[in-house]
């Protein structure tokens, strides 16, 4: 089969798969979802289904999420959900979506709570970039 | 070369052996990995099950690390040294930094 498309490709404003080999890859796209095919070595093609969803609250009331956060919704192998905040490097697993997010909301807060405690000059690069996210994001009430 | 199956619990007992991150234990244990007293990723870390984690799965684990699927392989089959590791993750980090 011939595939020509080879680029890296962004799926609901996720950069979602860094490709930087020659393998080829097909995407395509439904009401709600969003699928890529990438052939591996051996040529089968391997297919992710992936969706994304909007947090917007936290389930806490101590604290506000000021501005919806993304969240990139697949399901593996085992039909488990997995949730990912790639620009936090976040994610949870779950039976269903409702139980991953779940989950994904208390371990923002617990990220949120650890960087805040933290100053800038324990951090590095990646985790200040955290940081500055979940303060875009978050706001935890006084 | 992907990232293989690997036992949950394998995948635990490498990364707190040679990794060795500060952890806070909880329903699923999380740690920070430190270089130079400094906070530079962060891993949660899979219970001490005998199931099998596939790869949908363990990347996010690889990704905590900083390792890519042939490296986090190393890690988990004991071809990667806790040493190597750091030295590796040192690597990454100072490289992004300085773009």
């Amino acid at each position: 089969m011939n595939i020509d498309v080879r680029v890296a490709i962004n799926v609901d404003q996720f950069l979602y798969q860094p490709i930087t080999s020659n393998y080829p890859f097909v995407t395509g796209s439904s009401t709600n979802s969003n699928w890529i095919a990438i052939q591996s070595e051996s040529g089968d093609f391997v297919s992710y289904n992936i969706q994304s969803n909007y947090i917007y609250n936290l389930n806490n009331t101590n604290y506000v999420v000021g501005k919806k956060i993304l969240v990139k919704v697949e399901k593996d192998e085992n039909n488990e959900i997995i949730c990912d905040i790639p620009e936090i490097e976040l994610y949870s697993f779950g039976k269903n979506e409702e139980e991953a997010l779940k989950q994904l909301k208390l371990e923002i807060i617990d990220l949120f709570d650890d960087l805040i405690s933290i100053p800038d000059n324990q951090l590095g690069a990646s985790p200040v970039e955290w940081k500055k996210y979940l303060k875009e994001h978050i706001v935890k009430k006084q | 070369m992907a990232i293989r199956d690997f036992r949950e619990k394998d995948i635990r007992d490498k990364i707190i052996q040679k990794v060795d991150p500060k952890l806070n234990h909880g329903k699923h244990d999380k740690g920070y990995i430190y270089i130079d007293k400094k906070i530079v990723a962060k891993i949660k870390i899979p219970n001490s099950h005998d199931r099998i984690m596939h790869k949908n799965k363990s990347k996010y684990i690889a990704r905590d690390l900083k390792l890519d699927d042939e490296q986090f392989n190393g890690l988990i089959d004991c071809t990667l040294k806790g040493d190597k590791y750091y030295e590796i993750l040192r690597d990454k980090i100072f490289g992004f930094e300085n773009v």
